[in-house]
């Protein structure tokens, strides 16, 4: 082998490492473990110290259990918001005067994060679970409603017009046309929903719950571990990176008629 | 493909073609029977300066069952316009289109439409079999049978081999094939097409053209055929009208055609309505 072939193979698994992200980590490691040592474990933990954090929690269950708990909220709530928020999209899509009428609430509404609701929540529907899955119903359905009436608007008049001469009636067309046409935006939707749900679940464990990652992110600091706290992070942000995955993942797969946008944040 | 040779060429080309000046003088000849009749159409849009440009300007048009007609005109003078107006797509600001007597307020499947972009008509996310049995879906035909039909016409437009695939795998011309055989799967008894083989090679025109004539022969389906291209429009058109720029448009001139099927360019018939049509869009004509 030549040097230019080395080169050339050294470059290619470089451009593998960095394209899988696993250069982007090594490098988030070794800033965190060089500066780290500065500091007490108590006050923040190197990678070392939060792995074996993490070992202990792992090893007695908890941490399975939490995530189990959160993710299962998490599902709950997003899936229900999915389920109320694409059929009022289209709705609103579809019908002017009840996008008239909503329009200057969404304007409203979009500044106030879910999490501002959750004390209410809590009063109205108390401390247990529902509180909690109908905040993170309420993230999802906001963006998963704005995202398909958006959807909607952009349908070209053609392909509706196109299926009206071919004999469909104004019923089969919501069901054969707007909602095929209007699945990559639901699809955007749903993800950004999904990241919203994220959101509102941790807060929602932080103030009222007994179990679930945010619990854990929360009272650990009452026990001084530091380390618990940046594993309870370490595992929401995995827990978003998979389910997000997944879902991109079942886009590409199930979805891919409809062409559903498979994109990063920086649109790659 | 049997040429028409047996068509003699003929002393007085003439007697193929009947003039009529439009609109018709023979008001009181039987009106009645028209399948499809436009009265009076004008159709305004309002335009950037506020005021409503007029693009049709009474258009009068009788289409009978079985006929063939073709509507000729430059680019922009509102063919398509009147097309969607007969579909029952839009309403004209004025005047009347009817079918069988009763007015056109909507679409349906009794007049299927070829749209002049395959692109936004086509169903993106439908294959081309799945596009073009979505009519018989839509009037609930069991799979099998639309799926059968949906073939049969796949294969008389020269999809077959593409059934699987997907309208952004398709070149221009193989989704208005898509769509033309989306059509006839239909079945409906009118069929109107927006300069359907525009996006063609003239190689699979020429096709297309005869078997668009063939099959409508064969039906006895009636056609309504818009075009800019003055040879095509006598090559398959059985009534030819002519139409007159924008704003203001009118049906000027209809030819009645009685050349048989296939058509040639060099048939002295053919010649010879090619040069009285030209004539039409001859620089400083009245059109
Ligand atoms: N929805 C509309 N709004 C405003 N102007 C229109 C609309 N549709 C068509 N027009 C205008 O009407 C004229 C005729 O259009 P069209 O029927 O598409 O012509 P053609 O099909 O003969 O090329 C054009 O000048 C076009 O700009
Ligand atoms: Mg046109």
């Amino acid at each position: 082998m030549s040097t230019h072939q080395i080169m050339q193979g050294v470059r290619h698994a470089g451009g593998v490492l960095l394209r899988t992200g696993v250069v982007t980590w090594l490098i988030f490691l070794a800033i965190w473990a060089s500066i780290a040592p500065f500091y007490p474990p108590a006050f923040f933990p190197g990678p070392l110290e939060t792995l074996a954090g993490g070992k202990e929690i792992l090893l007695d269950g908890t941490l399975v259990r939490f995530s189990l708990i959160s993710l299962e909220r998490v599902l709950t709530g997003w899936l229900l918001g999915i389920l109320i928020g694409a059929p009022l999209g289209i709705l609103i899509g579809r019908v002017r005067l009840l996008r008239q009428l909503i329009e200057p609430f969404v304007d409203f509404f979009r500044f106030i994060p879910a999490i501002a609701f959750l004390t209410l929540f809590i009063m109205w529907f108390g401390v247990g679970e529902q509180s909690k899955i109908i905040l993170i119903m309420y993230a999802t359905c906001f963006v998963v409603i704005i995202n398909t009436a958006a959807g909607v608007l952009s349908i070209p008049p053609g392909r509706v017009s196109a299926a009206r001469t071919l004999g469909a009636s104004e019923w089969r067309i919501v069901w054969h046309v707007i909602v095929p046409e209007c699945v990559p935006y639901v699809f955007t939707g749903v993800r950004l929903g999904l990241g919203s749900a994220f959101t509102a679940i941790v807060a929602a464990e932080m103030l009222a719950a007994r179990e679930g990652v945010g619990y854990l992110v929360f009272t650990s600091r009452l026990y001084f571990r530091t380390d618990w706290i940046l594993v309870g992070i370490v595992t929401l942000g995995l827990l978003g990176y998979c389910s997000d995955r997944a879902l991109r993942g079942f886009g590409k797969v199930v979805l891919k008629r409809y062409r559903v946008a498979d994109a990063g944040e920086f649109g790659k | 493909m049997p040429r028409t040779n047996v068509v003699s060429i003929p002393l007085a080309p003439h007697a193929f073609v009947r003039e009529q000046r439009a609109p018709h003088e023979d008001l009181a000849a039987p009106r009645t029977n028209a399948l499809i009749r436009a009265s009076g159409v004008e159709m305004r849009f309002p335009s950037a300066k506020g005021e409503a440009a007029r693009i049709l300007a009474g258009i009068e048009l009788d289409i009978h069952d079985g006929e063939f007609h073709v509507l000729l005109g430059p680019s922009g003078c509102g063919k398509s316009t009147l097309l969607n107006i007969i579909a029952g797509l839009t309403r004209p600001t004025a005047g009347t289109v009817t079918m069988h007597g009763k007015t056109i307020h909507k679409p349906g499947r009794d007049r299927g439409v070829v749209f002049q972009h395959a692109e936004a008509a086509i169903f993106p996310w439908l294959t081309v079999l799945e596009n073009v049995e979505f009519g018989p879906r839509m009037a609930g035909v069991a799979k099998r049978e639309r799926r059968e039909r949906a073939r049969k016409y796949i294969e008389r437009v020269g999809l077959s081999g593409h059934e699987g695939k997907f309208p952004h795998e398709l070149s221009g011309g193989m989704k208005q094939r898509t769509q033309i055989a989306r059509l006839l799967a239909n079945d409906s008894s009118v069929l109107i097409m927006d300069e359907p083989f525009g996006a063609l090679d003239a190689h699979t025109r020429r096709v297309m053209q005869n078997e668009l004539t063939r099959l409508w022969r064969e039906t006895g389906k009636t056609v309504l055929f818009v075009t800019h291209d003055i040879q095509e429009a006598i090559l398959i058109g059985q009534h030819i009208h002519i139409m007159s720029k924008a704003p203001d448009t009118r049906i000027c001139q209809r030819y009645d055609v009685a050349l048989p099927w296939p058509r040639t360019e060099t048939h002295p018939g053919f010649v010879d309505l090619l040069a009285r049509i030209q004539r039409h869009f001859d620089f400083g004509s009245e059109l």
